[in-house]
Parts: structure tokens; sequence; C-alpha cells
């Protein structure tokens, strides 16, 4: 860094305002995006691996059902979008919770700091190419439901799923923020999001609808900000009932997430405060 | 000298034994998850199979497995799974994580067989999964009002023992053909995926076509989940427990030889073209 404040390598003084924000975005994404396309094996695996995984989760359910239903469409439509929900659930906890994590064991997290550019954006990096494996995901899930259970995916209204996935992955990205101060904090925390991504499966009603909950757990499901996500997803997608009105669910959803999203920059924020005055900014 | 030799071997074996369950202890957060994951998966199974069919749920789960509890059947196939997957990525990533730690070379400065030395890290594993089999089953039966007898807590350790130990010649194959590509994890990946497909950790392997019944035995995870059910979670069983035994002893045999020649051909080759140290 050069005296009075000349930019070091990649700095963004020489922008302002929302082009600096830009080129924020831009840096990011071109980084998220490359790294994704570098690891063509990771791709490649999860396609070839995706019929297996897909017999793996579904046939268990099948099993509680008499064996002259396990055809029933609706409820293999049910699993389908859960099938693509756990994917948008999973990624605030594996790629934007992680991803201080993966810079610090990198040993990168040092020079992003010494950057100008806001946090935020960096460490949502992968958010663009977890839109893409979300699309690609969308699609070849969608050949392997069809080849495997012979059934129709429904999608009534296309734009509707669309916009709420959009969303859904904003959610994500917020509580991914979050959680990722967290782990900025107390480091090491793989093993938690195990267990932590069940618990938000379960209680966000990603695979059934929270009116079928027991009253206690429905009030869990109705805070959580994931089940709106699923709810309006099946709304759009299969033409199932809401719990609350749609219109509502989508007021509710957004003002979470924007919540969400501010509560993360600002955790962020006051972390790396702390940890620059403790000295534990560099502490693995 | 010989017996120098034998007792060298033991050596050995309790050397990577104390490493290995110093390192699992160390990560205390991955053991707690690993101890944890079948009773997620289980949860989240058993909660969508009741939202989805309701009040006859278990019923109709008893009728379509024959197995009464389907915690119990779940956590089996959990456990299994788990330990499958533990077994085959720490082995396929052996070379690569000894490589990344620096700690490859230093292995052929001993007198040990490198081929040896990472069966006896599946040894120490399994031997790992076998104690937490125990605490997740016994907890499961324990809460069920049961018990676990000492003879069905040998023939599952036992089961076990002949089921992961095969597998460490699938990751060592894995090894071998992918530590030059990198990316070991992905190919790891792959093998686990089909392995839990396959072996009916969580459902009966009759409700798929003949073929992949086929495919599925020469899987020695496919005949262990039976055993295991079967002894375990009374579930009846076409095969008597022997002869999937002999079946297992056969796979393992077979299994670990292919893992071996695999592995030999690629130390030889990096040997002679200087690859061993090449990252």
């Amino acid at each position: 860094m050069r005296r009075g404040g000349g930019g070091s390598s990649r700095s963004t003084k020489f922008a302002r305002g929302a082009r600096a924000l830009l080129l924020e975005v831009e840096a990011a994404a071109e980084v998220g995006v490359r790294t994704y396309f570098r690891y063509v094996a990771w791709l490649v695996t999860d396609i070839v691996t995706t019929p297996a995984w897909l017999v793996l989760f579904i046939t268990p359910i099948l099993l509680f059902l008499p064996r002259d239903q396990w055809g029933d469409p609706r409820t293999l439509n049910f699993l389908f979008w859960g099938f693509i929900l756990w994917d948008v659930v999973s990624a605030g906890l594996w790629s934007f919770g992680m991803a201080v994590r993966r810079e610090q064991q990198m040993g990168t997290l040092e020079f992003l700091m010494l950057t100008n550019a806001s946090r935020a954006l960096l460490f949502s990096r992968s958010v663009y190419p977890r839109l893409i494996s979300l699309a690609l995901g969308l699609a070849y899930v969608y050949a392997f439901f069809r080849a495997i259970f012979g059934v129709e995916v429904l999608l009534l209204n296309p734009l509707g799923a669309a916009a709420v996935l959009l969303a859904g992955m904003a959610t994500s990205l917020g509580f991914g923020l979050v959680y990722g101060a967290l782990v900025f904090n107390f480091k090491n925390v793989g093993p938690l999001n195990n267990i932590l991504q069940f618990v938000l499966l379960g209680v966000s009603g990603v695979f059934f609808p929270p009116a079928l909950y027991p009253e206690p757990l429905r009030t869990v499901a109705l805070a959580t900000p994931f089940t709106y996500v699923a709810d309006l997803l099946r709304f759009y997608a299969m033409g199932t009932q809401t719990v609350l009105d749609p219109a509502t669910e989508w007021l509710v959803l957004t003002l979470y997430t924007a919540a969400l999203l501010l509560a993360g920059v600002a955790s962020l924020t006051l972390v790396e405060r702390r940890l620059k005055k403790t000295g534990g900014l560099g502490a693995y | 000298m010989s017996r120098r030799a034998r007792l060298g071997l033991l050596c050995t074996l309790r050397g990577v034994m104390a490493k290995e369950l110093k390192l699992a202890f160390r990560y205390v957060g991955s053991l707690v998850t690993i101890a944890a994951m079948p009773f997620m998966v289980s949860g989240l199974f058993l909660g969508i199979g009741y939202a989805v069919a309701g009040p006859a749920a278990f019923r109709n789960f008893e009728a379509n497995t024959g197995a009464s509890s389907p915690l119990l059947y779940m956590t089996l196939g959990g456990v299994l799974m788990i330990a499958s997957m533990v077994i085959v990525e720490n082995t396929s990533t052996v070379i690569r994580e000894e490589q990344l730690m620096g700690t490859f070379e230093l292995h052929y400065l001993t007198p040990n067989s490198a081929v040896l030395l990472w069966l006896l890290h599946a040894l120490a594993h399994s031997t790992l999964m076998i104690l937490l089999f125990t605490l997740d089953v016994v907890a499961v039966v324990a809460w069920q009002g049961g018990l676990l007898t000492p003879y069905e807590w040998g023939v599952a350790a036992a089961v076990i023992l002949l089921a992961m130990l095969p597998l460490a010649g699938i990751g060592l194959v894995i090894a071998a053909l992918t530590v030059r590509f990198k990316e070991v994890w992905a190919a790891a990946n792959l093998v686990n995926s089909f392995i839990a497909a396959l072996s009916g950790f969580y459902y009966p392997l009759e409700i798929f076509p003949r073929v992949v019944q086929l495919a599925a035995g020469a899987l020695p995870t496919t005949h262990a989940a039976e055993v295991l059910k079967s002894v375990v979670a009374r579930v009846p069983v076409e095969l008597p427990l022997w002869q999937r035994v002999a079946i297992m002893a056969c796979l393992a045999l077979a299994y670990l030889a292919v893992g071996k020649l695999f592995y030999s051909r690629w130390e030889d080759e990096a040997r002679r073209r200087g690859e061993l140290s090449k990252y």
C-alpha cells in the first residue's frame, strides 16, 4: 500500500459508489465461477451420482406407504421438490457459511482482509456458481427422476417457481452470512453443519407441508425462513395450499431475507473488528 | 528374526491404532457427527415417512421390510453406511492426505510394507466404527427396552470388520488411480454413492430388478446389511448366516487382492519415474 492511500493490487479506491460495488461483484463472480469450473470432476460426479442419491433418499420413504402407492405422483412430486430445496438450504451452511473457513484454510483470508472490498460480497462469491449448479441440477435431477420413477414432475407456474428459488438462494445467502460470522469467530464448525442441516430440513417443511406438523413444531417451522421458500415453491410448482396467504408469505420471506442479509453484513463487520483487536483474525 | 518380524507387525499395528485413535479424539466434533449421523438420517426418513403415510406408516413399513422397528432398521443401515463411507474416503485419500501433510515419504523410510500399513489404518478405522456401532445400536435397543446380547454383538462386530476391510481394497484402487489427477475426493464420492444405493442399507433389495440385486451381491456391505438386519432387527432373510459369512470372506480376499495389485503397480511405476514425491 502506498502512502496517501494509493491502492494495493485490486483496490477499488479508483471507483466510487455503485461502480465500486459492481466491480467487487464482478470480481467475486469471476473467481466463484472460475473455481467452480476448474474442478470438472466434481461437476461430473454430481451428475453421475444423482440417480444413486435419488434412489437412496426416496426409496426408504416409500417403504412407509403401501406398495400400490409407491408410484403416487403427488408424493413423488413432494419429494422431487424437496430434493431440489435441499440444495438451496445446504448452500447456506456449506457454501456461504463456510466461505470464511475455506479462505482461512487456504491461507488467503488475511489477503482479502487487506483489501477495501465489502466482506459480505467477497464471502458470497459462491452464490454465482450455486445459481449455475441449481439450474443444472434442476435439469439433470428432473431427467433422472422421470427415468427412475416414471412420473411427470409438476411445474404449473415456472416463473413463480423460478422467482421463489432465486429468493430462496438470497435467503440462504443471508442465513449463510450470519452463520459465516459465527464460523469466523468459532472456526471449526464442519461437524455442526452436518447436524444443523438435518435439523433445518426437518423444521423447515422442506419435504412435507408444515400444516401437518404438531403444534409446538408448527410454530418453530413458521419462524424459519426456509418454510416459506418450501411452501411457496410447492404452491407455484404443484398448486398446493399454502399455510398463510401467498402474498403474506412473500412479504414475510422478503422481510426475513432482507433482515438476514443486513444482519449478515453487520455481524461480519463486528466480528472482523473484534478479531482484529484481539489478534484472533489469523488464528485458526 | 522371524519372531521379531511378527512382533514388528504387532508394533506397527499398535502404532497405527494409537495414532488414529489420538487423531479421532483430537477432533471430537467429527466423532460426535459420525455417531449422530445415523440418527439424523433415520429421524428425517421417519419424520417424512410418517407425514406422508400417517398413522399406518409403521404398519406399512413392517409389511414392506419385515422389520417391526423402523428406527432400529434404519439405524443399523445408517451406521453401516457411514462406516463404509468413512473407510472408502479415508483409504482413498490416504496418499493425497499424507502427501499434503508432507509425511508420505516418511512411511517409505520405515521397513513396513506400504500396502500393509494402509490396511492397518483401515483396521483401526473399522475398530472405531465397531465402537460407534455399539454406541448407536445399544442406545436404540435399550430405548426400546431390550439388550444386545454378547452373541449378537460378536456377530455384528465380526461382520462389520469383514465388510469394512475389503472396502479398503476399493480405497487403494481409487488412491492409486487418482493420485496423479488430484481430485481423489470426487472419485471417493462417486464410489460411496453407489455403495450406499446398492447395499440396501435402508431398504430390502428384493424390491429392485434382478440385475440390480446381482450387482449388489458383489458388494460386501450388502451381505453385512442383511446379516445385521437379521441378527439385530430379526428381519427374515434368505441365506443362512454361515453362507453370508463365507461369501463375505471370499469377497474380502478378492477386493484386497485387487487393491494390493493396483496400489503395488502404481507404487512400482512411481518409484521408476521418480513420482513418489511428485505432488
